[in-house]
């Protein structure tokens, strides 16, 4: 059977149902008790009201408010005439659920894992193993997806644009001397396992106001994120994040970068970045760390000085490799070579000159790439690893003693 | 203020595709009439940014699959649990298999994920596309679970009878 048929069928199956008109005042009312509904449940929302006509005389949704321009806040379209955020702020999202936060709030201004300044937190990866004090009057809401912060709790569920979605109420922690007082809710939606988890230093109204700008867009998916996946899936994360974005129906345009002892595979960024809203069907290009050419791609090496000037402590892999980089010593200062990735092992020094000397400490870490300048003069030190019996050079330094 | 004239119309042209697609979609005809008459209710609240949207119908298909799942998952309806689709009642069952009773004990055999997608393409007329925005997966998910369909469908002994005549 073909397509039409099968349509044919279809049709006269549902014909069978006998259809009166439409309930046009009951759809109305319903519609009206709705809107209440939707602003009991936001905080913010105190003195929206939606006017019906209804024939002839006016039905106000909500009764005990003056009758206000029942428009919704100002919402600028693009030239396509597409649904955009409200003037002044800015949508980010994931998926088909998005947040309008303010225009000139930040994306990841953090430190230690807390908001430093009014700022969206989106494709977080490791927080650095710090401690940083909340700071008073910021703002910031945290998107992600998957199961949302151990600590949540779903208090209320409600129902935004039609999603279904969990509540936590916004609770406060105790101020005291030392410490200013946070204000956390979430929301979470569990169909679509995304959650949005805003904090304040202001008020618990800010959270509950930040929160107020879920929406669900009609024209457009937010990029998702790459973060946590590249800490689990490693190498595999650019062929799991890939398969993501065409699942979103997104384009994906692989792009690969060379990283030394990087893993294959691993995904560096996105472009567009992840919370940004995109038409479907939109490119999104990825960056994955590529596969290593030869032996020399799979180990990056550097090198450090117990000089006491700062610029002459530490030369780069990158900078090893140009094989320009000079670096001055006094006698007696110590330098050493170091590698991580494949074949770190069989790294080796060779020197050519005599201002630097084999350090004898075969106990320590960097033996036996690790050297002491002896005398002055100038003496270029050239790093090797080995491969299937060879020597693969990869880049040299050279070091003048004073 | 909603545009009262622009709005009716819509209603007045989809509401009967709308039921009727609910009925297929395993419904009983009260639960479609009370589906589709929440999915309107919400259509009418955000219908500035509807008249404005791409794709109109997709975005209309996309609550009502919406509020069928939730209501499913709820068990809103007030019926008995059950785990299976609510049976279409075609009135007399010992009246013999007809083209419609075929289609519709068909229907009931397929999952129902497979179900939705057979009802949007071939009876809402949606496209691969709008009916990948209606359930909100890709496109290719769209034409695998409609291929699998299909081909329950077309081993259904019900309308292995039919074939014959089509």
């Amino acid at each position: 059977m073909t397509g039409p048929h099968w349509a044919a069928l279809l049709e006269e199956a549902a014909d069978r149902t006998a259809v009166g008109p439409p309930p046009m005042q009951a759809l109305r009312v319903g519609a009206a008790r709705r809107q209440r509904h939707r602003c009991a449940a936001k905080v913010a929302c105190l003195s929206a009201a939606v006017v019906l006509v209804i024939g002839g005389p006016l039905l106000l949704a909500n009764s005990e408010v003056a009758p206000q321009d029942p428009r919704p806040a100002a919402v600028s379209t693009g030239p396509d005439g597409a649904d955009t955020a409200p003037a002044g702020t800015r949508l980010v999202g994931l998926g088909r659920i998005a947040i309008a936060v303010p225009q000139q709030w930040g994306t990841n201004q953090t430190k230690c894992g807390v908001a430093r300044q009014d700022t969206v937190i989106i494709n977080v990866g490791g927080i650095d193993a710090c401690y940083a004090s909340p700071s008073a009057g910021v703002d910031s809401v945290e998107l992600g997806q998957g199961k949302p912060r151990f600590d949540f709790a779903a208090d209320d569920t409600l129902e935004i644009d039609g999603e279904q979605a969990q509540r936590q109420r916004t609770t406060c922690t105790k101020a005291t001397r030392d410490r200013v007082q946070v204000c956390a809710g979430t929301v979470y939606f569990p169909a679509q396992a995304t959650w949005f988890r805003a904090e304040s230093t202001t008020s618990r109204d800010d959270v509950d106001r930040t929160l107020s700008g879920i929406r669900i867009e009609l024209d457009r998916i937010g990029v998702p994120t790459y973060q946590p996946l590249t800490l689990n899936a490693q190498g595999r994360s650019g062929d799991i994040y890939a398969a993501r974005l065409a699942e979103a129906g997104f384009d994906v345009d692989i792009r690969t970068r060379k990283i030394p002892a990087g893993t294959p595979g691993y995904v560096l960024d996105a472009t567009p970045t992840p919370g940004t809203m995109l038409p479907p069907g939109s490119t999104v290009a990825i960056t994955v760390i590529a596969e290593p050419d030869d032996p020399a791609d799979q180990v990056s090496v550097g090198i450090g000085t117990d000089s006491k000037t700062p610029t002459e402590q530490f030369v780069s892999d990158p900078q090893i490799r140009a094989g320009d980089t000079l670096l001055r010593l006094n006698v007696g200062e110590r330098i050493w070579a170091y590698a991580h990735g494949r074949r770190a092992y069989t790294l080796a020094g060779h020197l050519r000159g005599d201002a630097l000397a084999i350090d004898i400490w075969q106990d320590g870490p960097n033996y036996p790439h690790s050297w002491i300048a002896t005398a002055s003069g100038r003496t270029t030190i050239t790093l090797n690893i080995e491969a299937n019996g060879q020597a693969v050079e990869l880049g040299k330094v050279t070091v003048l003693v004073n | 203020m909603v545009d009262d004239d622009e709005f009716n119309q819509y209603v007045a042209l989809r509401w009967p595709r709308l039921v009727r697609s609910a009925v297929l979609m395993g419904c009983t005809e009260p639960e479609a009439e009370d589906l589709a008459q929440a999915t309107l209710e919400r259509c009418l609240l955000k219908w500035s940014r509807l008249q404005q949207a791409r794709d109109r119908d997709a975005y209309v298909h996309r609550i009502l699959i919406n509020i069928l799942a939730s209501s499913r998952r709820r068990r809103w309806w007030g019926e008995q649990p059950t785990r299976h689709l609510p049976e279409h009642h075609s009135g007399d069952e010992t009246a013999g298999v007809d083209d419609t009773d075929a289609m519709m004990r068909a229907l009931q055999r397929l999952s129902d994920d497979q179900r939705v997608v057979v009802v949007l393409r071939y009876y809402s007329h949606l496209s691969e596309h709008q009916t990948a925005t209606a359930l909100g997966i890709a496109p290719g998910t769209v034409k695998s679970r409609l291929s699998r369909a299909l081909r329950i469908l077309a081993q259904d002994p019900n309308l292995i009878e039919l074939r014959g005549s089509r």
